[in-house]
């Protein structure tokens, strides 16, 4: 605690260590190289200066309209290119303003993706009509801020893996005809026999924080084995507040 | 054989083959004083240095305060690797009808050992102490040189590979800044990928 205060290396490096020596590009350099699952991630926990330079947007993948032709690394046109680039555990910024397409998407490995607005309202993904889900997911994944639009079918199918959906705007047909229209889909199963004991969550499930649903038949639709739980709601002016997670039902004990 | 464009203050007597490319010596001064000499080929490697040239500052020698003598000597040496083997394959394509037949076959059985030959140089240059392998880093970032410069932080990238938070923090001398809240605040926030 004693280095915070001298004039010693602002970061806690030992002021013997070589790597002090590396400028920041370098060292972000580095870290480009590393597979974000696991070693990115390890790195993030080694000190604060890594920390920082680990979760640094500079290392995220982007979804951008390309301005010109000239063809920039690390930025992609839309979001299927993006994730057919990113490795497990790449982030993904989705540029705000404008709207992107998102049809049926399949993510089958650990990613999050994150719209670079300041509200969710200013990235939108839009799912058109002929197409049943905007995003599925196979794998762990987490998104946030971003607005998931679905003409007709559903914005999220979650298959498997644990799906984080953070501070996001989940919007569905107003009206819907045939209950085709759900938000959140989940069709996972969890085949594990024995209650969990444990406090945290384990294997599949959707976790929503503080996101704004409307349109659909109802919220959430399962068709596996998972079920509503937990549910919270906050009426704020314009519009309502959900957090909500779909797992393994807890037995009462 | 047309001549080469007369290069007035070229220095070399070595007569170039077929080639448009001068065979000028560029003189590299190291933060130490040391003063090295390597080929404008090679030398052009470095981005850094190729802008220099083509500005027309190199002609008394290129100072370079951030490269001392021994890391100097160690980028010189990949950049001539690196440049003759460019040059070989330019050769290769450029003269397709040379009437050295026997030339173009050795040339074809040496460039796959070449390569061979290429990443073992690579993989010994890197092989050093971490003081070294960063200061390597911080030239090749300095001179442009994205080769050397990918190679070694690779390299650095490699030691860090598969090995725990602990491991990692042993083998660059890191002390743990973190305090138990702020390490569980940082694992909380990646939690998400780990399906624990």
């Amino acid at each position: 605690m004693a280095k915070r205060l001298g004039e010693a290396a602002p970061w806690g490096e030992a002021p013997g260590s070589p790597v002090n020596s590396l400028d920041d590009g370098c060292l972000m350099h580095i870290f480009s190289f590393l597979s974000p699952i696991p070693d990115r991630y390890n790195t993030a926990l080694v000190c604060h200066r890594w920390r920082f330079l680990a979760c640094h947007p500079r290392l995220w993948l982007r979804v951008e309209r390309p301005l010109r032709d000239v063809k920039e690394p690390g930025v992609y046109p839309d979001l299927e290119a993006a994730i057919s680039a990113a490795r497990p555990g790449d982030t993904i910024l989705i540029a705000a303003g404008g709207t992107y397409l998102a049809c049926n998407i399949q993510i089958k490995k650990p990613l999050c993706i994150i719209g670079g607005g300041e509200l969710p309202d200013d990235t939108v993904l839009t799912c058109s009509r002929g197409s049943d889900n905007a995003l599925e997911f196979l794998s762990t994944c987490k998104i946030a801020n971003l607005t998931i639009k679905a003409e007709l079918g559903c914005c999220l199918l979650h298959r498997s893996g644990k799906l984080t959906i953070q501070e996001c705007l989940l919007q569905c047909e107003p009206n819907p005809l045939d209950y085709l229209s759900f938000p959140i889909v989940s069709t996972a199963i969890e085949y594990n026999p024995l209650p969990s004991s444990l406090k945290e969550q384990q294997g599949h499930g959707v976790t929503v924080v503080r996101t704004r649903i409307e349109g659909g038949a109802k919220a959430v639709r399962t068709n596996g084995t998972l079920a509503l739980q937990r549910v919270r709601a906050i009426y704020a002016r314009r519009s309502v507040f959900f957090w909500f997670e779909v797992g393994e039902k807890l037995e009462p004990l | 054989m047309a001549a080469t464009p007369a290069d007035a203050s070229s220095s070399s007597s070595e007569a170039v083959v077929g080639g448009e490319k001068s065979n000028k010596m560029i003189t590299l001064i190291s933060s130490d004083g040391e003063s090295f000499e390597a080929t404008e080929e090679a030398a052009k490697m470095s981005v850094t240095i190729k802008h220099m040239i083509e500005d027309g500052c190199a002609d008394d020698g290129i100072p370079l305060p951030n490269v001392p003598a021994k890391i100097l000597s160690m980028v010189i040496e990949y950049c001539n690797k690196h440049a003759a083997d460019a040059d070989d394959t330019n050769k290769h394509v450029a003269d397709p009808a040379d009437a050295d037949e026997d030339d173009d076959n050795n040339n074809n059985n040496a460039s796959a050992g070449e390569k061979e030959d290429l990443k073992s140089f690579d993989a010994s240059l890197v092989a050093v102490d971490q003081a070294t392998l960063f200061d390597i880093i911080l030239a090749a970032n300095f001179l442009s040189i994205k080769g050397l410069l990918d190679l070694a932080c690779q390299k650095v990238a490699d030691d860090i590979k598969d090995k725990s938070v602990e491991e990692v923090r042993e083998i660059f001398k890191i002390e743990n800044d973190f305090t138990k809240e702020e390490e569980e605040a940082v694992r909380k926030e990646n939690a998400w990928a780990f399906n624990e």
